[in-house]
């Protein structure tokens, strides 16, 4: 840096003084510029050499008007200066922007020192400036990340006196500008009192909370469900000052869920009437039918008819059972637990045998007494009833004869058990179909069941598969081969 | 309790039973009609019927004697099958009921209000008789 210029008496003392002051200036991180009262620039410190990359000897001496302020905002700089020099108002402004030698703008943050003469004339002006170009670029991008993210953000008193808000959120709440929303407080647009109040008792005990949900008044007095995040900012004392969070607009998915509750609301009913009033009915004809057969007078044409009907009732009341538990797999709770596979097994097997008094089962299997350990929960009973219930079923032969063969193969996480029948068995091209009849109406196999389909939702349930192959290979015809994989439990 | 010889109906194995008097308790009317048939057909008395709750158990504190078997509907107007069992338990202790329910979430309350047994309706005639000898004969 040039040296100041200076008065050839000045003392060693001063200038000693002197050098002090150049290091300091030349050391400085801030842009340090002095110009004489005609704004001609006497003093231009490094930090000045590295932001505009003019050299000091390029500028010295030259306007600084000329030289760094931009043309749109030179006049009114100037004529701040020129007031300043010349003790009148308005002062000079704190930020002016700078034009570098490449022609980019900066903008600068300046404090100016005025240094008077004798008679109280402004004799030189030195400013220390600060580049605050980056700092107002993220200043300009966090604005408009707090503007443009899909949800509100608000800062409030514990009052409710609305301190900062989003455009987001400003639109949300139905106002055309923030600082109509401003005026408002954040308890008026609770359509429910009790759940301000609420939601203070919150945020006051936990600091933070998530997830509040609360129907909101707009401006427009449209009613929107909204859900709330925030945390509380506590001063020293530990009071809290504010909230600050976020708000988000959850009316549709609101809307979604009192359609799905209220569906579910209906196929309960629906399914209840079924469970409940038909099989009433069932048990009415059931009993009537039982009278007819029982009747010595009952011609000997009609008794297949009698069997026949009671078997249909059967079925209707079985359909119906399976209906209901179907619905209670998405209503029950998921609690997988150890379990052993043999007792709900034999118990299936005494159930359909109970189902088909008419007919014999013949059972070869090597499930046993010895525990088997399977990841499952209560369904295990049902899922096997079905499965052999539907074996049973589509058998028409009076013995039916079934192979249940369980497999422990050894560091596999599956047991595998095969229900082996001698019925129809299933073609190739119904074999995945088969158990999607309740799903898939266009595609499913024709029945009046959906047994197969609950043994698959258990069995998915568990984080089994199933699938069914011939059981004696390219030969459908010679019965079907249910192959089921249930997670071990040991 | 008497024990006499009764017609044989198909229903081989009930060919020597109990007279074994019954109070049937059911909203459904056409209900009442096939029970009283099949029941009298197989040698069994039915003393008294009742169609809501409320009835049943008005009609239950009036019966001397007191009937061997209730068979118990869930689902009644008036009063629920669960509370009119509860209800006769405290006149009579020692009574048995048979459940009978198309609803088979009710088993657990009817058991814990004294239910001897609950079955699931539509019952099989068979097993219905089969569960009235068995709780009939019950201690």
């Amino acid at each position: 840096m040039s040296p100041v210029p200076g008065n050839p008496s000045i003392g060693k003392k001063q200038r000693i003084q002197g050098d002090r002051f150049d290091r300091l200036v030349e050391a400085s991180g801030a842009l340090i510029v002095g110009v004489d009262p005609q704004g001609n620039i006497r003093l231009f410190n490094k930090r000045c050499e590295e932001v505009t990359g003019y050299s000091r000897e390029e500028v010295l001496g030259k306007s600084v008007f000329t030289l760094f302020i931009p043309l749109d905002v030179r006049p009114e700089v100037q004529k701040r200066f020129q007031n300043a020099v010349a003790g009148k108002l308005p002062t000079m402004s704190p930020i002016v922007p700078w034009i570098t030698k490449d022609g980019t703008r900066r903008l600068m943050r300046w404090n100016n020192t005025f240094i008077l003469d004798e008679q109280g004339k402004v004799k030189e002006l030195y400013a220390i400036g600060i580049d605050i170009t980056d700092r107002k670029k993220a200043e300009a991008r966090y604005k408009s990340l707090f503007d443009s993210v899909p949800v509100g953000i608000f800062r409030t008193t514990p009052e409710g006196t609305i301190l900062d808000a989003n455009s987001t959120l400003v639109h949300m709440l139905g106002f055309s500008n923030r600082e109509d929303l401003l005026k408002r407080n954040a308890a008026d647009f609770y359509v429910n009192p009790d759940a301000r109040k609420q939601w203070n008792e919150f945020v006051q005990r936990a600091d933070i909370i998530r997830g509040f949900e609360a129907q909101f008044r707009r401006q427009d007095n449209e009613i929107i469900w909204v859900q709330l995040n925030a945390r509380a900012i506590r001063n020293n004392k530990n009071q809290v000052e504010c909230y600050e969070g976020t708000l988000e607009d959850i009316t549709e998915r609101k809307q979604a869920e009192i359609e799905v509750l209220t569906a579910r609301q209906r196929a309960e009913f629906l399914v209840d009437l079924m469970a409940h009033d038909l099989n009433n009915i069932n048990q009415g004809i059931m009993l009537s039918l039982e009278l007819l057969q029982n009747d010595p007078q009952l011609p000997r044409s009609l008794e297949e008819h009698v069997r026949s009907s009671l078997a249909q009732v059967e079925r209707s009341a079985e359909l119906i059972g399976n209906v209901k538990r179907f619905q209670s797999l998405d209503t029950e709770p998921r609690r997988l637990g150890k379990r052993d596979l043999s007792p709900p097994f034999f118990a299936a097997v005494d159930a359909v045998e109970r189902a088909f008094p008419q007919k014999q089962l013949v059972l070869n299997t090597n499930i046993s007494d010895e525990a088997c350990w399977v990841m499952a929960d209560g369904f295990l009973t049902e899922l096997f009833f079905n499965l052999l219930h539907n074996t049973m079923k589509m058998d028409r032969k009076e013995t039916v004869e079934i192979d249940a063969l369980m497999h422990h193969i050894p560091d596999d996480k599956f047991v595998k058990i095969e229900i082996k029948d001698r019925g129809p068995g299933v073609p190739d091209t119904d074999k995945k179909r088969i158990f999607t009849r309740f799903h898939d109406k266009q595609n499913g196999v024709r029945g009046s069941g959906i047994g197969l389909t609950l043994v698959q939702r258990i069995i998915h349930r568990y984080g089994g598969q199933i699938w069914v192959e011939n059981r004696v290979t390219d030969d459908h015809t010679k019965g079907a081969n249910f192959v089921v994989l249930l997670p071990r439990g040991d | 309790m008497t024990t006499r010889r009764v017609q044989t109906s198909s229903f081989s194995y009930l060919e020597v039973i109990k007279v074994v008097s019954i109070f049937i308790i059911d909203d459904d009317e056409n209900l009442h009609q096939v029970y009283k048939t099949l029941l009298f057909m197989n040698g069994f008395q039915v003393i008294a019927s009742a169609y809501d709750g409320m009835e049943a158990v008005d009609t239950y504190s009036k019966l001397n004697p007191k009937p061997d078997i209730i068979l118990m509907d869930y689902r009644m107007p008036m009063k629920d099958g669960v509370t009119a069992t509860q209800e006769i338990r405290q006149m009579n202790p020692v009574c048995k009921i048979i459940f009978l329910s198309a609803d088979e979430t009710a088993r657990e309350s009817a058991m814990l209000a004294g239910a001897s047994s609950f079955l699931i309706k539509p019952v099989r005639f068979a097993h219905l008789l089969q569960a009235i000898n068995t709780i009939a004969n019950s201690p």
